[in-house]
């Protein structure tokens, strides 16, 4: 895996929209999926033959934390996704992340990471993750996820 | 003229979210943030405690919805949420899912998650196709 990123607030600020990290390939092995189902509480037959959607965008994100340390005070707000094919057990996904928008708010610093996933060449997700981070001194009202 | 298709209703899900299950989260779900686990981080917080993964509540909503529409919602599905309040464990979740409409073949939902105590956690919305 690639050596993380560490972001300082200042430099989380300034992120650009369009900046891309580097893709990163998310294999989904059944013990993979057996731990997220058991941990979550979820029980589907379905998901003895595809990983759970959510599943892929909760890896995908674990990526994005693993190689990119953001700056502490980051929450979580918001989260979109698009699932667009069933991933079959035991494939391998390809991430690709970058900054849809950055922009700033009563002092608040909004960013939204746009994700895709995709098998080989065909797309398989999309999402987009709504993080934002609080001026130095406030608490915010809702918290990481 | 045409018929939209019936949508389905679709049940809710509830579950409680203690610590152990979160702990489990943090290793499952790929998200092993000390603000979610009993560490000196998250007695740091304004809440002094752990906080559950909002990813593990929302996936009560992915849960409701692949009961519903199956495959359907692994190869069609659409989320769309916002949290609105922290969820502090131990908890009971129930996620919902109320039909708004349908429109070309897609049931829309407004989709939520309270706590025992009404508390709303996370909004939002979810499409997934009819047939």
């Amino acid at each position: 895996m690639a050596e993380a990123v560490t972001a300082s607030k200042g430099e989380f600020a300034a992120l650009e929209r369009g900046v891309a990290l580097p893709p990163f390939e998310l294999p989904v092995s059944r013990e993979d999926v057996a731990a997220y189902l058991e941990s979550t509480g979820e029980q589907n037959e379905l998901w003895e033959r595809y990983v759970p959607p959510l599943a892929l965008g909760a890896f995908a994100l674990g990526g994005l934390m693993a190689r990119f340390k953001v700056p502490g005070g980051l929450v979580h707000t918001g989260q979109e996704y698009d699932f667009l094919e069933p991933v079959p057990i035991g494939e391998t996904v390809e991430v690709s992340i970058s900054v849809a928008s950055n922009s700033e708010r009563r002092g608040a610093r909004m960013v939204v990471f746009a994700i895709e996933l995709r098998i080989l060449e065909q797309v398989v997700g999309r999402g987009r993750t709504t993080v934002l981070l609080a001026p130095e001194g406030t608490e915010v009202e809702v918290l990481p996820a | 003229m045409t018929t939209e298709p019936a949508a389905p209703e679709v049940a809710p899900v509830t579950r409680l979210i203690d610590q152990p299950r979160v702990n489990r989260y943090a290793s499952g779900g790929r998200d092993p943030n000390p603000i979610h686990l009993d560490t000196p981080e998250a007695a740091a917080t304004q809440f002094g405690r752990p906080i559950a993964h909002g990813m593990l509540v929302l996936a009560l909503v992915s849960e409701a919805m692949t009961n519903t529409f199956g495959e359907r919602w692994a190869s069609g599905g659409h989320l769309k949420v916002r949290w609105r309040a922290p969820a502090l464990p131990p908890l009971t979740v129930t996620a919902r899912a109320d039909l708004q409409k349908v429109a070309d073949g897609v049931a829309r939902y407004e989709v939520s998650c309270e706590d025992e105590h009404g508390t709303v956690l996370l909004t939002g919305t979810a499409r997934a196709p009819v047939s």
